[in-house]
C-alpha cells in the first residue's frame, strides 16, 4: 500500500534523474532538422554579406528615409491585412453558411484570384484604373472625365495586394467555418443572443485562429511582394531591396535591408504567436456530422450578390478580360504568338514537384508543432516562415551562394529549384497541415499504437488518411504560388527551363503585352484547373467520411 | 459475406497500398528529380542543333550565356547563333541586375561563360570585381572606342539612344525644348515621367556628370525633382503612361516606343524626340557582352561575341529590336531616326562603369 | 477548512483479498512510479500489482491521476521514476523502455477513438495486421460475435449508436487477444439506462475473453460493481486498494471514507475503553490513547431513528430515494448526520428523534493536533 510521507516524496524527487519524455521519433525530427537548416540558409547568408558592410553602407541604411520606408511598409502590411479580412470573412460566411444563389460557383470564383500573379494584376489595374486607363476612356465620352484620381502609391498598392491576396485568408476562414460545430451557435441562440450578436460573439471568435494564420500569410506576402508595389509606384521595403540590387549591384546594402525584413517578420510571427498561443486548444468541433445552420439571406440576397460579384469582377474578370483584349489586339496586329505548351508543362511539373516536396517537408514540422509542442518545435514552426517573408531574389541569391559552394552538382538543377520553392513557400503547407492535424484526436493515434502499430505505420494508416484534405489544401496552395514565382525561377532553374511565369515576364519586361497575354492566360487556366481538381477531391473525401 | 471481403481487400490491401504508394511515390519523385536534373540542361537548346560541317569548332562544345536581355526580343537571334557557328549556346534569361548579382555571388565557380547585359553599368560591376577576361582586339575594334570598356574586357553590341518620349495628342514636337535642361521649367510640373531605378537612366545621369560636371547635374536633377516627376518602374511603363496621357513627356531609351507601335499600330499616341545640338539628353547607351575570366570555353565564347557583332546579328538588332547597329555599314531601321539626323554627344561608355557616384547623388537628392 | 491530518487507524489495512492468494500469477507490477507534468505532480510513488484474470477498478475524483496510470501502463507516458512490469518483463524504467505497440496491452478510450475513415470491420481488424488474411477474417468475425455486432461490419463509426460504438471499441481492443485491457471511463459517454444495460455485458465479454482488465472511473457504483478489487486514488496517491467491501466498510483514510458511499463524521474523545460522542459511546477497539480527539465514521444505514421523544435532535430534511428515505438530523451541537430508513414509514420534518447507532465495527480517524 502506497502512502507516502512528504519526506519520502522529496527523496524521490532529488533521487530521480532528469525525466525523459516520449521524444519524437527519428522519422520526424530528422526531416524537421533538415527543414530548419534549409530555412536558416538565407539568414546566415545575409549575416555573411552584412558582415562585410562598410561604414558607408551602414550610414546609407541609417538615413531617415529608411525609417520612413519601414513605417510605410508596416502601414501597408497592416492595411492590406485589415482589408483582406474585411473581404474574406464576409465572403467565407456568404459562401459557406447562407443560401446565396449559386453558392458553389461563388466558392470557386472567389478563390480563383489567387492564381493571378501580382505583377500581372498590377499591370492590369494600371491599364484599367490608371488616371487615363480604360475606365477613364469609358467615362470620358458620356461624362467628359479627363482624368481619374491617382491610383499610384499607397491606395493602388493596397488595392492590388488586397485583391490578389485575400484568398489566402478566405481559404483559412472557409475551412474553419465549415468545420465549426453548429452546437456553438445554437447554444448562443438558446441563451437569448440574436443572429448578429451570435455572429460577433461566437462565430467570429471561433474564426480567430484561422483568421490569424490567414492574416499572417497575407502580411508576409505584402512584406515580400515586389511586382505590385513597383508597378503601382509604392516605395516599400522589398522595393528598396530590389533597388539596391538594381542600381549598384550592392549586395551588402541589400543584405542589411533584408535582415531588417527578417527582424520585421520575426516580430509579426511573435505577434501572431501571442494571438494563437492563447488559443492553442481552440479546435473546430469534430465528431458531429451535422451540417452547420444555413442562414436565409432574404432581401439581403441582392446586396450579397453584388458584393461577391464586384470582388470577382475586379480580382478575376477584369484581369482576364484585359489579358484577352491584349491577346486579340496582338492577333489583329498579326504578331506571331507562339503557344507556350512547353512552358506550361515546365510550370506544371515544377509546381507539382514543389507541392509534393513542400507538403512532405511540412508534415514533420506540423506534426511536431501539434503533437510534441514545446519550445523547440514551435521555434521550428516559426523558422519555417522566414523564407516566405523574404523577397524571392534574396532567397535565390542565398541559394546561389551556398548551392554553388556546397552542392555544385545540384546547382541550377530542377532539384535545386524545387528546394528553393520549398524554402519560399513552406509556411503555406505547414499552416494547412497543422490545422488538420489539430483536428485529429491524439487518442486515435494512441489507439493504433496500442493495437501494435509502430509510429511510421500509424502515420501511414491513421494520420495521413485523416489529414488528407489538409495535405491536399497545402499542396494546392503551394502549387498555385509556385506557378507565379519569378525571381528564384529566373536565377535557379535549369537553363532552358522556361515556365509560364518567365514567359510572361520576358514579354512584359519589354512591354510586349500581346505576347504576355497568352502565357498569362494559360497560367490562369492551369492554376484554375488545379483549384477545381482540389475542390473535387475535397468533395469526394467529404462523401467518404460523412 | 461482404465485410469479409472488405477486411481482406479494402482494409489490408488499401493500407498496404498506402505504404506502397508512399514508397513508390518517393522513389519515383527522387528519380524524377535526378533524371530531370541530369537531362534538363541538355535539352536547353532546340534539339537537332548540330555543328554544321563548315564549323571550325569541335562539335559538342557548348557555352552558357547569362542574358539580361529578354528572350522575347533576342531569343530568335541566340537560337540562330548556335546553328551558325556550330556550338551549343545555353542561355539563362533574366533581369540584368539580378543576373549580375548572381554572377558576383557565384564567383569563380560561375557556370556562365558570357554575360550579355542590358546596360554598361552591370558589365562595369562584373569588370570591377575582376571577373571579366580581356577581349581580343579583333572584337574590340569592331565598334568605336566610345562603345567599349576602357579595360577592354567588354564590348557594346547594340546601341539605344536616350530620348524624350512625348504624347502626340497633348504636345507638338515644337513644344519641346532643345535641351532636356528645358524640362526644369515649372511649366512642366506634374507632366514628366521617369524611371530612376532603371540602369539606363542611371547610366545617363553618370554621363551627364562626366560631361557637364557634378554641379550642373545636381541642378538638373533638382530642377526636375521640383516639377514632381512621376516615378515609373521601367522604360516601358513610362512609354505607356506617356501614350495614355498620364504624363506628357518621359525620359527613356528610344526603342521601347517601337515595340508598342508594332503591337498597337501607327495610331499609338507617343513618339520619340531627340534633344538637339549634342545635348546630353540624346546620349547613346549600349547593350554589351563580356567573357567571364573563369571560362573553359574562351574560344567559343569569343566566337559568340564575334557573331553578335557580325553583319547579320547587327541587322537583327536594327530590324527586330529597333536598336542602332554599332558596327559600320548597317542602315538604321526605317522607322527609327538615323544616326545622321541626331546629334549624339561623344562620351566613352567605358567611363560610365563607375555608378557609385551617381547612386550616391540620387540617394542624397532623395530620388532613390 | 480545519487542518485535519488523516491518518489511517481503522482495522482495515493491507489485508489481502480472500480470493487473491499469492499463488496466482502477477500480470502487472508497478513499483514506485512517479510522474509529473512540469511542476504538477500527477502520480506519487505508486506501487500496485494486478493479478492474472483480475478486474481492477481505479476510482477517484477527476484530476486524481487515474487516467495517467492507464497511460503509463499502455506506454503513452513514460514514468519519471519507478518501474512497470508486464508479465514479469520490465517495460518502463531506467533500464528499459517498451513502446506501446510492443506491450500487448489493449485500450478502450473514453471517447472510443474509433478510426473515422475505417469501417467497423476494418477498425476491429486494425490490430490484426500480423495475421494472415483468413485468420484475420475469422478473428474479426469471432470478436464481432462476442460483442454482438454481427452484421454491422460494413458500417462506419458515425453510423452507429453510442452503445454500438462502445462495443466496437471493446472488440477492437480485444481482437489481438491482449493479456490486459485498459478501459478509460468506458461508460461515461453513455446515458444511464444504456450504462446499466451495457455494464454487465462488457463484464461478461471481458470474462469470456479471459482477459485481465484495469478500468478507470469516477463512478463508485460502477467501480464496486465491476472490480474484483478497487483502488482509490487521491491527488496522485493510492489511498487504498482492496475489495469493494473492504473499501466501503473499512476505509483506510478519511478521504476514502468520505468518497466511497455516504458518511458523516462525528467527533469524539477517547477514554480508556470507550470513545465518547454527543450521541453516545463507542468501543475503543483499536486501543487509541486516552484523551485523543477522533472522528467516528457513520454510514446512514448505521443510524437508527426513534421518533417518540420530546427532546434531543430533530429532523430537518427528508429525501425520498425509492425504497428508502434519507433523513437529515440536526444534533444539539449543530452537527448534521444522515440516516436512511425504510420508505414505508414517513417521519415528518421537525420530529424529535432518539438516535441509536449500531456499528459492526468502529472506524475512527484521529484529528491532527
Amino acid at each position: 500500500m502506497a502512502i507516502s510521507s512528504p519526506q519520502k516524496r522529496t527523496d524521490m524527487k532529488t533521487g530521480r534523474r532528469t525525466p525523459i519524455s516520449l521524444g519524437p521519433p527519428a522519422f520526424l525530427w530528422v526531416p524537421a532538422l533538415f527543414v530548419a537548416v534549409a530555412m536558416l540558409l538565407a539568414p546566415v547568408y545575409l549575416v555573411i554579406r552584412t558582415a562585410s558592410a562598410g561604414q558607408d553602407a551602414l550610414s546609407l541604411f541609417l538615413r531617415e528615409r529608411t525609417a520612413l520606408v519601414l513605417v510605410r511598409t508596416v502601414a501597408l502590411a497592416i492595411s492590406v491585412t485589415a482589408a483582406t479580412s474585411a473581404i474574406a470573412i464576409p465572403l467565407a460566411w456568404l459562401t459557406v453558411r447562407t443560401d446565396l444563389p449559386l453558392r458553389k460557383l461563388w466558392s470557386v470564383l472567389t478563390i480563383l484570384p489567387l492564381v493571378v500573379p501580382s505583377y500581372v494584376g498590377g499591370f492590369v489595374l494600371v491599364a484599367a484604373f490608371g488616371p487615363r486607363g480604360m475606365l477613364q476612356h469609358l467615362l470620358s465620352g458620356p461624362f467628359g472625365i479627363e482624368r481619374l484620381p491617382e491610383i499610384y502609391g499607397f491606395p493602388g498598392a493596397l488595392l492590388a495586394l488586397t485583391l490578389f491576396s485575400y484568398p489566402y485568408m478566405l481559404l483559412n476562414v472557409r475551412a474553419a467555418l465549415a468545420g465549426m460545430d453548429p452546437a456553438l451557435e445554437e447554444a448562443a441562440r438558446s441563451l437569448g443572443r440574436g443572429p448578429r450578436s451570435t455572429f460577433f460573439h461566437v462565430t467570429l471568435q471561433h474564426l480567430r485562429p484561422a483568421a490569424a494564420s490567414g492574416a499572417l500569410l497575407v502580411a508576409l506576402y505584402t512584406l515580400s511582394d515586389f511586382g505590385a508595389v513597383s508597378l503601382l509606384q509604392f516605395d516599400s521595403f522589398t522595393r528598396q531591396i530590389y533597388v539596391q540590387y538594381q542600381g549598384s549591384f550592392d549586395r551588402t546594402l541589400a543584405a542589411v535591408f533584408s535582415l531588417v525584413l527578417v527582424a520585421l517578420t520575426i516580430s509579426v510571427l511573435f505577434a501572431e504567436g501571442r494571438v494563437r498561443g492563447k488559443l492553442r486548444y481552440y479546435r473546430s468541433g469534430v465528431g458531429t456530422g451535422r451540417p452547420p445552420m444555413v442562414v436565409s439571406l432574404g432581401r439581403w440576397k441582392w446586396p450579397a450578390l453584388f458584393f461577391c460579384g464586384s470582388i470577382v469582377l475586379f480580382s478575376l474578370f477584369i484581369p482576364i478580360a484585359i489579358l484577352s483584349y491584349w491577346l486579340v489586339q496582338g492577333l489583329l496586329a498579326s504578331i506571331p504568338l507562339q503557344a507556350v505548351w512547353a512552358a506550361a508543362l515546365h510550370s506544371a511539373l515544377a509546381s507539382g514537384l514543389a507541392a509534393i516536396v513542400t507538403v512532405t517537408m511540412a508534415l514533420p514540422v506540423a506534426i511536431l508543432a501539434v503533437r510534441y509542442s514545446g519550445r523547440l518545435s514551435s521555434l521550428l514552426e516559426r523558422i519555417s516562415y522566414i523564407g516566405f517573408a523574404l523577397p524571392g531574389i534574396v532567397i535565390a541569391l542565398s541559394l546561389v551562394f551556398f548551392g554553388i559552394r556546397f552542392a555544385t552538382p545540384f546547382y541550377q538543377t530542377l532539384g535545386m529549384l524545387v528546394f528553393a520553392y520549398m524554402v519560399l513557400f513552406l509556411p503555406q503547407a505547414v499552416g494547412s497541415v497543422r490545422s488538420s492535424v489539430m483536428q485529429i484526436s491524439p487518442r486515435l493515434e494512441e489507439a493504433a499504437r496500442s493495437l501494435g502499430h509502430s509510429p511510421p505505420s500509424v502515420l501511414a494508416r491513421i494520420t495521413l488518411p485523416l489529414i488528407r484534405n489538409g495535405l491536399l489544401g497545402g499542396a494546392a496552395l503551394v502549387f498555385l504560388t509556385v506557378m507565379k514565382e519569378l525571381p528564384a525561377t529566373l536565377v535557379l532553374s535549369p537553363i532552358g527551363f522556361d515556365t509560364l511565369a518567365t514567359e510572361v515576364w520576358n514579354a512584359t519586361t519589354e512591354g510586349l503585352f500581346a505576347q504576355a497575354a497568352m502565357p498569362a492566360l494559360l497560367l490562369i487556366a492551369v492554376s484554375s484547373g488545379a483549384i477545381v481538381l482540389l475542390l473535387l477531391q475535397e468533395k469526394r473525401a467529404g462523401r467518404v467520411e460523412r | 459475406m461482404t465485410f469479409n471481403r472488405i477486411i481482406r481487400m479494402d482494409y489490408y490491401e488499401v493500407n498496404v497500398l498506402y505504404l506502397k504508394l508512399i514508397k513508390t511515390f518517393s522513389i519515383s519523385l527522387l528519380s524524377l528529380i535526378f533524371l530531370l536534373a541530369a537531362c534538363a540542361p541538355k535539352q536547353a537548346v532546340t534539339p537537332g542543333v548540330s555543328a554544321p560541317a563548315s564549323s571550325q569548332i569541335t562539335p559538342g562544345v557548348s557555352i552558357t550565356v547569362y542574358s539580361g536581355r529578354s528572350k522575347s526580343l533576342i531569343g530568335p537571334l541566340l537560337d540562330q547563333v548556335g546553328k551558325d557557328i556550330g556550338i551549343e549556346v545555353r542561355v539563362r534569361y533574366g533581369d540584368t541586375a539580378q543576373l549580375a548579382a548572381a554572377i558576383l555571388e557565384e564567383g569563380k565557380r560561375t557556370p556562365a561563360d558570357v554575360f550579355f547585359a542590358q546596360d554598361a553599368g552591370a558589365l562595369g560591376a562584373i569588370s570591377k570585381a575582376g571577373m571579366l577576361a580581356p577581349l581580343p582586339d579583333g572584337i574590340l575594334n569592331r565598334v568605336g572606342t566610345e562603345f567599349r570598356s576602357l579595360k577592354g574586357d567588354w564590348v557594346g553590341v547594340s546601341g539605344r539612344a536616350r530620348v524624350v518620349v512625348y504624347n502626340t495628342q497633348l504636345l507638338k514636337e515644337s513644344d519641346l525644348p532643345e535641351s532636356i535642361r528645358g524640362f526644369t521649367d515649372p511649366k512642366w510640373k506634374g507632366k514628366i515621367g521617369w524611371p530612376p531605378t532603371n540602369g539606363s537612366f542611371q547610366a545617363f545621369v553618370t554621363a551627364m556628370r562626366k560631361i557637364e560636371g557634378e554641379q550642373k547635374t545636381i541642378q538638373w536633377l533638382e530642377g526636375i525633382k521640383a516639377n514632381n516627376p512621376k516615378v515609373y518602374k521601367d522604360n516601358t511603363a513610362v512609354v505607356l503612361a506617356v501614350a495614355a496621357g498620364e504624363v506628357q513627356v518621359g525620359f527613356v531609351n528610344h526603342y521601347y516606343l517601337f515595340n508598342q507601335i508594332k503591337q498597337k499600330g501607327e495610331s499609338f499616341t507617343a513618339r520619340n524626340y531627340y534633344p538637339k545640338k549634342g545635348d546630353i539628353g540624346a546620349i547613346m547607351n549600349v547593350a554589351g557582352a563580356g567573357i567571364l575570366s573563369v571560362t573553359k570555353n574562351r574560344e567559343a565564347s569569343e566566337r559568340f561575341i564575334e557573331y553578335l557583332l557580325s553583319d547579320s546579328a547587327q541587322r537583327y538588332f536594327v530590324n527586330e529590336t529597333f536598336e542602332y547597329a554599332l558596327t559600320t555599314g548597317i542602315p538604321t531601321h526605317p522607322g527609327v531616326a538615323p544616326l545622321s539626323q541626331i546629334d549624339v554627344p561623344k562620351i566613352d561608355l567605358g567611363s560610365l562603369e563607375d555608378l557609385e557616384g551617381t547612386l550616391k547623388l540620387l540617394r542624397d537628392l532623395g530620388i532613390l | 477548512m480545519v487542518n485535519i491530518k488523516n491518518r489511517m487507524i481503522s482495522e482495515a489495512s493491507v489485508t489481502p483479498h480472500p480470493d487473491a492468494s499469492r499463488s496466482i500469477e502477477t500480470l502487472i507490477s508497478i513499483k514506485g512510479v512517479h510522474k509529473s507534468f512540469g511542476s504538477n505532480t500527477v502520480i506519487s510513488n505508486l506501487s500496485l500489482e494486478v493479478r492474472q484474470g483480475e478486474f481492477l477498478s481505479l476510482l477517484g475524483p477527476s484530476g486524481c491521476g487515474k487516467t495517467t496510470i492507464l497511460r503509463l501502463i499502455a506506454g503513452f507516458e513514460r514514468p519519471d521514476a519507478g518501474e512497470i512490469y508486464v508479465s514479469g518483463q520490465l517495460v518502463a524504467g531506467d533500464a528499459a523502455w517498451q513502446p506501446p505497440e510492443k506491450r500487448g496491452v489493449g485500450m478502450v478510450f473514453q471517447d472510443y477513438a474509433l478510426f473515422p475513415h475505417l469501417t467497423v470491420a476494418q477498425n476491429i481488424a486494425f490490430g490484426l495486421h500480423r495475421f494472415k488474411s483468413d485468420a484475420r477474417q475469422r478473428r474479426v468475425q469471432e470478436v464481432m460475435d462476442l460483442v454482438g455486432l454481427s452484421g454491422l461490419g460494413n458500417r462506419y463509426p458515425y453510423e452507429l449508436s453510442g452503445g454500438q460504438q462502445q462495443r466496437v471499441a471493446l472488440a477492437r481492443a480485444l481482437a489481438p487477444g491482449p493479456q490486459l485491457v485498459l478501459l478509460d471511463e468506458p461508460f461515461s459517454n453513455l446515458d444511464t439506462d444504456l450504462r446499466a444495460q451495457i455494464r454487465p455485458e462488457v463484464e461478461r465479454i471481458l470474462r469470456e475473453a479471459k482477459t485481465t482488465a484495469i478500468f478507470v472511473t469516477h463512478d463508485q457504483e460502477e467501480a464496486m460493481d465491476m472490480g474484483d478489487r478497487v483502488g482509490i486514488l487521491y491527488k496522485g496517491c493510492l489511498e487504498q486498494l482492496g475489495t469493494p467491501e473492504e473499501v466501503y466498510h473499512w476505509p483506510a483514510t478519511r478521504f476514502v471514507a468520505d468518497f466511497v458511499g455516504q458518511a458523516d463524521f462525528l467527533s469524539g474523545k477517547v477514554a480508556a475503553d470507550t470513545i465518547s460522542t454527543e450521541i453516545g459511546d463507542f468501543v475503543n477497539v483499536r486501543n487509541l490513547p486516552s484523551g485523543c480527539m477522533v472522528e467516528i465514521m457513520l454510514r446512514p444505514d448505521d443510524v437508527q431513528l426513534f421518533p417518540d421523544t420530546e427532546e434531543g435532535p430533530h429532523i430537518i430534511a427528508r429525501q425520498f430515494r425509492g425504497s428508502e428515505n434519507l433523513y437529515t438530523v440536526l444534533l444539539p451541537s449543530g452537527k448534521q448526520i444522515h440516516s436512511s430508513q425504510s420508505s414505508t414509514e414517513i417521519i415528518p420534518i421537525g420530529t424529535r428523534v432518539k438516535i441509536k447507532v449500531e456499528l459492526n465495527h468502529v472506524v475512527a480517524f484521529t484529528l491532527a493536533g
